[in-house]
């Protein structure tokens, strides 16, 4: 046996619910147990001494905390761990987002798209004949019909405006006839116009954004000629939720409007939409983009890390909060007694995810629609156009090419943060991921123990 | 899983082993990886997931 020495890869995460005790997660064994401070400390001075039983040094390897690799041979196994994820990943996530048009009838400040082109007069929606072709491309693209997503995403601008209607129909249909379901990220507004494509087998989900009680979200959500929108809105989700459409409400949360969280739960709970099993309600934090304009910085309050999380704990609300589904994901794999799952990846733009946007666009990700410096390819009736160089820049990046991923305990388990803010150099990742991981490990095993007797 | 008075484990670990095989899978039948193990969250085509979807950027899905 070589040197013992204590993995680089273990993250002790102290229980608040359990004086002296500590949750220790492996980064890349997938491994979780609950240990005391005292065997804490003896697996972290392995190097120096020991009296670990022979079953409890085997038990400490296997799980990995202890191990006779030495650093540089972990990081090699991680990165080789990395890249076998990488290429499951590609084969089996082909997804497909559509935009359907860049136009938009709302002028939100923090809107991240190229406003030039979103908020203009001028009509960027597809085409019948781009639809057509479209669904030609996604054939081509992945021709085993089991590797693709079976849902679609409709995005904008704002997909469902009420001028949209027909292009949205004729999308719609074509895609049902192809076995397709679709989602929608929709502000909600004109969604009247749409009740007879709201359906479990058709538009089955949509992400509808309120930005805090009536007072808050009118003056952030705010519409090119019309007034209020708020009870416009609120409204129209009564009449999704009817029609059995999964609704998901996103508030987009800053330092103006996070202490109004609660009230806007609240202000759902007592008009009875909670009672609906498909509605949810959720804060996300407000991100920077360098779209947003300096007159515009002013009106909003960006929140760091540390103080969106420690409100959140003040209000009690950090379960209604974006913590990347770590908390489920904790949860998960105790109760299923199977080790973590691991990534390699952030999301499909780094894996096998397409954006089709108007004028035969193609992007890898949402977030970079109508800049040309990240369009990935083209498609047309006759053929589909691809610019490698582009493609290979989203497609090749993972944990292994970040030098700040490549030696990081969390890789594995973070996948490494937005590609598309990396290249903005706004990737604030970090810095969350790590503050939410103690929370969330800690939120997980509260929820555990409350349904298994453990200890 | 071990259950001690200084250690509870709570779940399964991943091994060397479970790796080599889906190196060797991707290899020879790469459409086949599909639930191999439980190794990545990578891999779940009909994701309704995506980026900034539903509880967000990256979820784990």
């Amino acid at each position: 046996m070589g040197t013992l020495r204590t993995s680089s890869y273990m993250i002790p995460v102290k229980l608040e619910s359990e004086k002296g005790k500590y949750m220790l997660i492996h980064g890349y064994t997938g491994a979780m147990d609950i240990v005391t401070e005292q065997l804490l400390e003896k697996i972290k001075s392995i190097t120096t001494y020991h009296d670990f039983s022979e079953s409890t040094l085997q038990t400490l390897l296997k799980r990995g905390y202890i191990t006779t690799k030495t650093q540089d041979e972990e990081y090699e196994y991680v990165a080789r761990v990395a890249c076998a994820l990488h290429k499951k990943g590609h084969i089996l996530n082909t997804s497909f987002t559509w935009v359907v048009t860049y136009n938009c009838n709302f002028r939100c400040p923090y809107c991240f798209e190229n406003r030039a082109v979103k908020d203009s007069t001028h009509n960027f929606t597809l085409t019948l004949e781009e639809v057509d072709n479209i669904y030609q491309a996604m054939d081509k693209i992945q021709p085993h019909k089991e590797l693709r997503t079976s849902i679609l995403t409709l995005y904008g601008g704002e997909p469902l405006l009420a001028k949209n209607k027909n292009i949205i129909s004729y999308i719609v249909g074509e895609g049902r006839k192809r076995g397709y379901r679709f989602n929608a990220i929709t502000n909600g507004y004109e969604l009247e116009h749409y009740l007879d494509l709201l359906s479990p087998v058709a538009i089955c989900k949509l992400q509808i954004t309120i930005d805090g009680p009536k007072s808050i979200h009118d003056t952030r959500r705010v519409h090119y000629k019309d007034h209020d929108t708020f009870d416009k809105i609120v409204h129209n989700i009564e009449l999704a939720l009817k029609r059995n459409v999964k609704v998901i409400v996103r508030m987009n949360t800053d330092n103006h409007n996070i202490d109004q969280f609660v009230e806007l739960k609240n202000y759902f709970a007592s008009i009875g939409y909670d009672s609906y099993p498909d509605f949810k309600i959720y804060s996300a934090i407000l991100r920077d983009y360098n779209s947003i304009s300096s007159a515009e910085h002013k009106e909003l309050k960006f929140i760091n890390a540390k103080s969106y999380i420690d409100k959140l704990l003040q209000h009690n609300t950090y379960e209604d909060c974006k913590d990347y589904g770590l908390s489920k994901y904790f949860l998960d794999s105790m109760t299923k007694k199977k080790n973590l799952m691991f990534r390699s990846t952030f999301c499909l733009a780094q894996l096998n995810g397409y954006v089709f946007a108007p004028k035969g666009e193609i992007y890898p990700c949402w977030e970079v629609i109508g800049d040309n410096r990240y369009l990935i390819g083209r498609y047309t009736k006759e053929d589909l156009k691809w610019y490698n160089q582009k493609i290979s820049k989203w497609r090749e990046i993972d944990i292994t090419k970040q030098e700040s991923c490549s030696k990081c305990r969390y890789a594995l388990l973070c996948g490494g943060g937005c590609p598309a803010r990396t290249l903005e150099r706004k990737n604030e990742h970090c810095a969350f991921f790590k503050k939410m991981f103690n929370n969330s490990v800690n939120l997980a095993y509260a929820r555990f123990k409350l349904n298994n007797s453990i200890i | 899983m071990l259950k001690t008075e200084e250690m509870v484990s709570l779940n399964t670990e991943m091994s060397e082993f479970d790796v080599k095989e889906l190196e060797q899978r991707l290899e020879t039948d790469p459409l086949a990886v599909s639930g191999l193990f439980n190794i990545t969250s990578d891999a779940e085509v009909n994701s309704e997931d995506w980026c900034l979807w539903d509880n967000t950027c990256g979820e784990h899905y």
